[in-house]
């Protein structure tokens, strides 16, 4: 009879003793909205009172000689409502808390619910029996059920570590881990690729062989020398399977993993780069040189006008101006044609050393003769020049006797073509 | 219609497809290899290096009598007789002075010591200095850069192009194809003046495929094989006629560990250490089940059957053998024990069974019995009883395709309507089938396609040629 007053009275309590149990959640900071869900509550206080109905309901004798195993088959609501919890997240030192927070707020509004009932304490001592051996089932099993979180746990991670393992074979450049033995030991698709080997291959094999001697030797230095966490770069040699080399951009790290050294190479094949590099170089050399050509001839253009410029200046000073002068001074029209003549002579004598030779004879030639030595000159024919000119044959002729006279060719076996080649018309 | 044109177009840079390269450079001006993956060399590279050859230098060396004949009836006797025997007696007739070959001509670097693989009935099995095929795939790729044949490389057969008169005339490729999608690269078409050889290799890593022809072979079973392993160019072949040999006979490898993916760095160490020097038992009851050096096929049968667990048991004595411990070691997949009691907590397997079984094994051997498994017990095998002791734990894994396309003892690929040769159409190596019959002896693929490989270059170069376009 006072039991079912017991119960009676702590279900009718359930909305205090949920308050209650609020608070003092709240006061241990454990309040978590997710857990602290009204329904679950009401369903594990319900579990309780259950367990607890039935521990009052035991009879007297049977209360030294409870078996482990009776508890346990009143724990088991209980049990199951920590599974329950384990599989929505809930961590173990958390439902812990949740019960035995439930359990001491049900135990001390015990006795005021029945202040008579008899064997109380005795009621009390059996439901902290069933507690504990709920609680050591509950904690016993969520390590048995360890190894299956950590397998999701590690799902978890692992799944990350595939990711991770996806973008590490995937990326654009060879990455190499090496170890202390200088062995390979893991390595991405484009890293198999720069060699030419398989994965299986590559992995395993020692990465000096992967090098020339020399950048071998240079890498085993840096490895050496290069503290955690620090970097270098190297330009090495590399040898691809089929022994033919590559230039290749390596950076070595170093990272310290369970008290052993790893280095990572990030390897970038510079074949291309290389090539290019080269092309640029050899553009650019050849524009310096092209450039140096121009100088040097722009330097000896630069000279002859100033060599020219120099002579003429001299002769000016020399030759012209002195005639002036005397041309000026000279009354008599003779002396002064005398004087003109010799001053035709020196102007003309300026242009010497021009590939042309302007000569001094062909300023006497009329401006028809001209004409005809200018045809003579392209290579016309006398027939030609007749066309060209409109004249008569004998008419050409003529001015060709003239011009040769004029020239100072007359009874010379000197072609007149070939005389007025290299003169200037 | 033709982009390119060479004399002679090899598909697949494996052992065969090298092989033929060198061969065919020597007859004519022009070859090219083509090969789908971003590196070449296919199986050949990552397999064990382990090469079978009836009459070398290092059986004379032992004293060890051998002939082509011998190594036949031992290919015979593991294939169950399946084996198209003309060909397989000119891998056994010509493995001797093939292998002479490498080492004279190419410059291969192998150990000093034979090994004994199950199915042999002599040691004859020469094995590379660096424990794997890459030791000899190597030495040819430099080869074929000194004699300017250009590797190709991201270049998928997607078709076999016929003539009118019924020819091979060339293929038709994917550049730049990234592996394994279909539909990466540009289409373009190469035409051969002379011949196509097909060296494509098996397809153990097409699940689909081999499911097809061995349902047994479900997909959650593991591959020793590179990735490139499938069977689009067995199937590009059937098209143009081939005739298809065996397709379901499909080996696995009883050596493969089960703590590491694929070959790995474990199947050697069984190979040349566990099974030869040690035993093979089963976890469940501690006892052996088998003779250790028994042919693939029936190992893999026994440890399949009744759901065993096994691993191999090797001592201080035979791990000596073993090429690859260190990195066994490093990784994990062997593990190293004091005592028999120790490595039976660690594999949790029953203890007073499995020193029973060590015990009787070893008196096998220290009385010179005959075992009951009816492992050969030779001269030099010692008793398990010098620890360290050394485990690995075993998972048979999809090894090698013994079923392919048909050829004649040329090389030449056989149509499947007329019996008779495909004109200017070759085929070597693992996509070849028959050779093996049943079940392939460990080191004899490597004889078989680099033989083959060398009569298809050959053969294929000295067809007569079409004129130029
Ligand atoms: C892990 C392992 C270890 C082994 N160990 C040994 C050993 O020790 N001794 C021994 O004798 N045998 C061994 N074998 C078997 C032997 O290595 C193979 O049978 C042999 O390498 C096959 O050579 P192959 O040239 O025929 O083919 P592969 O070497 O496989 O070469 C074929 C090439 O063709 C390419 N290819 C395929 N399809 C196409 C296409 N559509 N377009 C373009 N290219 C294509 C592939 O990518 C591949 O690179 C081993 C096998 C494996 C897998």
């Amino acid at each position: 009879m006072e039991t079912n007053r017991l119960i009676h009275q702590l279900r009718a309590w359930e909305e205090d003793i949920f308050k209650e149990w609020l608070r003092r959640m709240r006061a241990s900071g454990c309040l978590n909205s997710r857990i602290t869900n009204r329904e679950d509550f009401s369903r594990r206080f319900a579990g309780v009172i259950a367990a607890l109905d039935a521990c009052a309901r035991e009879p007297q004798s049977s209360r030294s000689a409870r078996s482990a195993q009776d508890c346990l088959c009143l724990a088991q609501p209980l049990i199951e409502e920590a599974r329950f919890g384990q599989e929505r997240g809930m961590d173990l030192a958390f439902f812990l808390g949740y019960f035995k927070t439930l359990i001491s707020c049900i135990e001390k509004r015990m006795p005021g619910a029945v202040p008579d009932l008899p064997r109380l304490a005795e009621v009390m001592a059996k439901l902290r029996q069933v507690a504990d051996s709920m609680e050591l089932t509950v904690v016993a099993g969520w390590q048995a059920d360890r190894p299956d979180r950590t397998a999701k746990r590690a799902l978890h991670s692992g799944t990350s570590d595939k990711l991770l393992g996806a973008i590490f074979m995937s990326v654009g450049e060879g990455i190499l881990l090496v170890d202390e033995d200088f062995e390979i030991v893991r390595a991405n698709q484009h890293a198999c690729e720069i060699y030419g080997l398989q994965h299986e291959n590559i992995v395993g094999a020692d990465i000096r062989s992967l090098l020339e001697e020399t950048g071998a030797s240079l890498l085993v230095r840096y490895f050496s020398e290069i503290a955690e966490g620090q970097r270098r770069h190297a330009e090495v040699t590399c040898l691809y399977v089929d022994g033919k080399t590559f230039p290749a951009t390596v950076t070595v790290t170093r990272s310290d993993l369970d008290g052993r050294m790893y280095w990572s190479l990030i390897v970038r094949d510079d074949t291309n780069q290389k090539a290019m590099e080269k092309q640029l170089r050899d553009e650019k050399q050849q524009i310096e040189e092209m450039n140096l050509t121009l100088k040097t001839v722009m330097k000896s253009i630069e000279q002859d006008r100033r060599d020219f410029e120099n002579r003429v200046a001299a002769k000016i000073k020399t030759s012209l101006l002195p005639g002036l002068k005397k041309i000026d001074a000279a009354s008599e029209a003779s002396v002064r044609r005398s004087y003109l003549a010799i001053l035709e002579e020196q102007l003309v004598s300026l242009t010497a050393g021009f590939e042309k030779e302007l000569d001094p004879n062909l300023l006497k030639l009329s401006r028809t003769e001209i004409e005809v030595c200018r045809l003579i000159q392209a290579g016309c024919s006398g027939k030609d020049v007749c066309n060209a000119m409109k004249l008569s044959f004998d008419t050409v002729q003529t001015h060709r006797r003239n011009i040769r006279r004029k020239l100072g060719l007359s009874g010379e076996k000197l072609n007149l073509r070939v005389f007025l080649m290299n003169r200037i018309l | 219609m033709w982009n390119e044109e060479y004399d002679v177009v090899i598909i697949g840079s494996g052992f065969a497809g090298l092989a033929a390269a060198i061969e065919a450079r020597k007859l004519c001006s022009s070859v090219i290899v083509l090969e789908k993956m971003a590196v070449p060399g296919g199986n050949s590279t990552i397999s064990g290096g382990l090469f079978a050859a009836a009459g070398s230098r290092l059986q004379a060396r032992e004293n060890i009598e051998d002939s082509p004949e011998l190594m036949l009836s031992d290919m015979l006797a593991a294939g169950c007789n399946f084996n198209h025997r003309e060909l397989a007696r000119i891998v056994a007739e010509r493995s001797a002075e093939t292998l002479l070959w490498t080492i004279d001509d190419l410059g291969v670097k192998y150990k000093s010591e034979l090994s004994h693989l199950g199915g042999h009935s002599v040691p004859r099995t020469y094995n590379t200095e660096n424990t794997s095929g890459a030791g000899i795939v190597r030495p040819m790729l430099v080869r074929c850069r000194e004699m300017d044949i250009p590797i190709r490389l991201k270049t998928f057969l997607a078709k076999l192009i016929i003539d009118a008169d019924g020819d091979m005339e060339g293929v038709e490729i994917r550049e730049d194809y990234i592996f394994p999608n279909r539909e990466s690269g540009v289409a373009k078409r190469i035409r051969a003046k002379q011949a196509v050889i097909l060296a494509t290799g098996g397809f153990g890593q097409d699940k689909e495929f081999r499911a097809i022809q061995n349902p047994m072979l479900t997909e959650d079973i593991e591959c020793t094989n590179h990735r490139g392993a499938t069977a689009e160019s067995l199937i590009c072949a059937l098209q143009a006629g081939a005739t298809p040999v065996q397709l379901s006979m499909i080996q696995l490898g009883p050596w493969a560990s089960r703590d590491e993916e694929g070959f790995g760095v474990g199947s050697m160490f069984s190979m040349l250490a566990g099974f030869p020097y040690g035993i093979l038992i089963d976890l469940r009851t501690g006892e052996r089940f088998v003779n250790e050096q028994a042919d693939r096929k029936l190992l893999v049968d026994a440890m399949l059957s009744s759901g065993r667990e096994s691993i191999a048991i090797v001592d201080e004595m035979g791990v000596r053998h073993a090429s690859t411990l260190e990195q066994c070691l490093k990784r994990g997949v062997v593990r190293k024990f004091n005592t028999i009691e120790e490595l039976a907590i660690a594999n949790q397997a029953p203890l007073a069974p499995l020193q029973a079984t060590v015990a009787s094994y070893n008196a096998v051997i220290e009385q010179g019995r005959d075992d009951r498994f009816g492992k050969p017990i030779p001269r030099d095998l010692e008793p398990l009883t010098h620890p360290p002791f050394y485990c690995i734990r075993l998972i048979s894994k999809v090894h090698h395709c013994m079923g392919g396309i048909r050829v004649n003892p040329k090389a030449q690929v056989i149509r499947i309507d007329s019996n008779q040769p495909i004109g200017r159409f070759y085929a070597a190596g693992e996509i070849v089938g028959g050779v093996h019959g049943a079940s392939r002896l460990g080191s004899n693929a490597i004889p078989e396609c680099l033989v083959f490989g060398r009569i298809a270059g050959a053969n294929a170069a000295s067809e007569p040629s079409r004129s130029s376009l």
